[in-house]
Formats: structure tokens, sequence, C-alpha cells
């Protein structure tokens, strides 16, 4: 039934999406797309000229998250014999990643985790997917 | 062949059902909770889920919560009104939510189970009647473009979706369709 489900990792929610999106791609014959997102980079007194080197330290930290993030839900869609193509996004807050590449991609559904690795304990869900479930077009299954 | 989710973490092992037979393909999302306030917002969710249950060989349970106040009961009663009459009013607004839901579902084909609820919580009522009723799927509109539905609004999704135990698909409407 859907063709082309996004899957939004930050790579903490493994035990859910990284299950329940390969078994609804199969049921329908869809194709998982699995996108990590990283914020934009904090910018620390460039005029110092310390920004350069920690920046660069914090950019290779952060793609090697993604990575890891996207290949695990890349492995998933693998052992579900679910086709599967991966995305990094870079310089957009998280929720505008997910919603653009929702579109770009031409996904038809977005499958995500009630909360991520940010956000205060106390809320209810986490900010950027309720912000995803506030722009997002298309539908977003929300798993714990 | 292996497990393919031999190696996931103990609780997801445990979330992902029975393990024998454990399949992609195997059934999943046998009955879809579908709550209904009569908005176009809900009725959005509604044609999803219909549509979503006649592809996956689900049942669908429309529920239609009659959120009744606490402080009726005291204003009513210094009032000296039957409180009664707003009970049925509210029964027969719930009930025609979920008639219209159970009509159009026998139309496509899908097994529809009818329930009406009273409930201080619209949150609370949906959340525990996926548990009664053994719903593994929720379907929920968000809020439109224009005007807010009254059961679904935005606290209320997300109490539920903080709340349920099972996966939630929440749908917006097209835009210009409400």
């Amino acid at each position: 039934m859907f063709r082309r489900i996004l899957v939004p990792t930050d790579g903490t929610e493994r035990s859910t999406v990284a299950l329940e999106a390969p078994r609804l791609a199969a049921l329908g014959g869809g194709t998982l797309i699995g996108v990590h997102a990283s914020p934009p980079p904090y910018v620390m007194a460039p005029e110092l000229g310390l920004a350069a080197p920690i920046h660069d330290a914090w950019r290779q930290e952060r793609e090697q998250l993604g990575q890891d993030a996207v290949a695990h839900i890349r492995r998933r869609a693998v052992e579900a014999g679910v086709p599967c193509e991966t995305l990094l996004v870079t310089g957009l807050p998280p929720s505008e990643a997910i919603v653009r590449s929702a579109r770009e991609q031409l996904c038809d559904l977005i499958v995500m985790a009630s909360r991520g690795r940010g956000g205060l304990a106390g809320r209810l869900i986490g900010s950027e997917t309720w912000k995803v479930l506030s722009h997002s077009a298309i539908p977003v299954l929300v798993l714990r | 062949m292996a497990d393919p989710f031999e190696d996931a973490a103990g609780n997801a092992t445990a979330s992902a059902g029975t393990a024998p037979g454990r399949q992609a393909g195997a059934p999943r999302y046998k009955r879809i909770l579908v709550p209904t306030d009569g908005s176009d917002v809900s009725a959005v969710a509604e044609h999803a889920a219909i549509e979503f249950a006649r592809a996956h060989g689900s049942e669908i349970v429309a529920l239609s919560v009659a959120q009744t106040y606490p402080t009726y009961a005291a204003a009513e009663a210094a009032m000296a009104v039957d409180p009664n009459l707003d009970t049925e009013a509210l029964r027969g607004w719930a009930e025609r939510n979920v008639r219209r839901v159970s009509a159009a579902a026998a139309g496509a084909g899908v097994a529809c189970t009818p329930l009406t609820v009273f409930s201080h919580s619209a949150s609370d009522a949906i959340l525990d009647s996926a548990r009664d009723h053994g719903c593994d799927l929720i379907f929920m509109g968000s809020h439109g473009r224009r005007g807010l539905s009254r059961l679904l609004a935005g606290s209320e999704t997300q109490k539920v979706l903080a709340g349920a135990e099972v996966p939630v698909m929440v749908l917006r409407p097209k835009p210009g369709s409400v």
C-alpha cells in the first residue's frame, strides 16, 4: 500500500522503528528510505579562529553517527528483504529536513519514534516529532 | 533461514509478537482503532483506515467518545435540569458518528465494530478502548488547516501518542479538503 516509506533515524529508536518500518514495507511491497538529519552546527565565536577545528571534529562525529544510524535501518531492511535507500541531510533542523526529504523523495509515509535523542524528558512527545506531525502533508506512523 | 530479528534488543523482540513463523508477511494490524468525532479531520482518518484495512485484511473498531464534563452535574443540579437530556443527546451524537464509519466500512467490505464510550477524557477513552479491544494500530487525524477537530485537538493527540502501546497513524487533511 505504501510505496516509499521515509524512516528518519537519530540512532536511538533501534527497537521500534527499525523493526516496524521494514515489516510495513514488506506487507505492501514498499521501499524504505532511511534518513538521518544533522542539525546546523553551533557557531562558536568565529573571530577567535577556534571554530574551524572544533567544527571539523564535530562534523566528523555527526557524520559517523548519521552513517551508523542509517546503516542500522539498511541492515534491518536487508534482513526483511525490503529495498532500502539511505540519505544524510545536514544543515537543517531535523523536522524540516524530514519533511523536505519526504517531499523530495516522493514518500507516501513517514515512520518515526514519538521521541528521539533530544528534547525535555517531561514532554509527552519529542518536539521534532511534533513538528513533523504539524508540517507533514503525508501520513506519519508514530511509534513508541 | 535465521530469524531476521534475533539480534534485536530484548524489548524489541518481545514487542514483535510470537516468535514462531514471525515473518515480514505474517498477519499484523489485525484490528485498527479509529476514533471519530464527526469532523472533516476525522473523516480523513476514517477513509485512510478503511483503505488500509482493506489492503491488509484488517478489521476496524470505530470509536466515538461522548465527552462528559464533570462540572455539568453540579451546575445542572443547581438549575434543576434533567441531566439525562444532555446524556441522551451526546449518546445520539456519538452513535451517529460510529454508524457513519460502519456504513463506509461495510461498503468497502471491511468488518467494523461500532463503539461509543462516555468519558471525561477523549485520550483516556481512546487508549482504554485500544487496550480493551486488542487493537494493534490507531488511526487519527491531526488538526487541519482551518478549525480544530474537537476530539483530536493537539493536546489530545499528544496524550494518545505518548500513552499508546501500539503504533499511531496520524493523518493530516489534504490541502483544500478541509
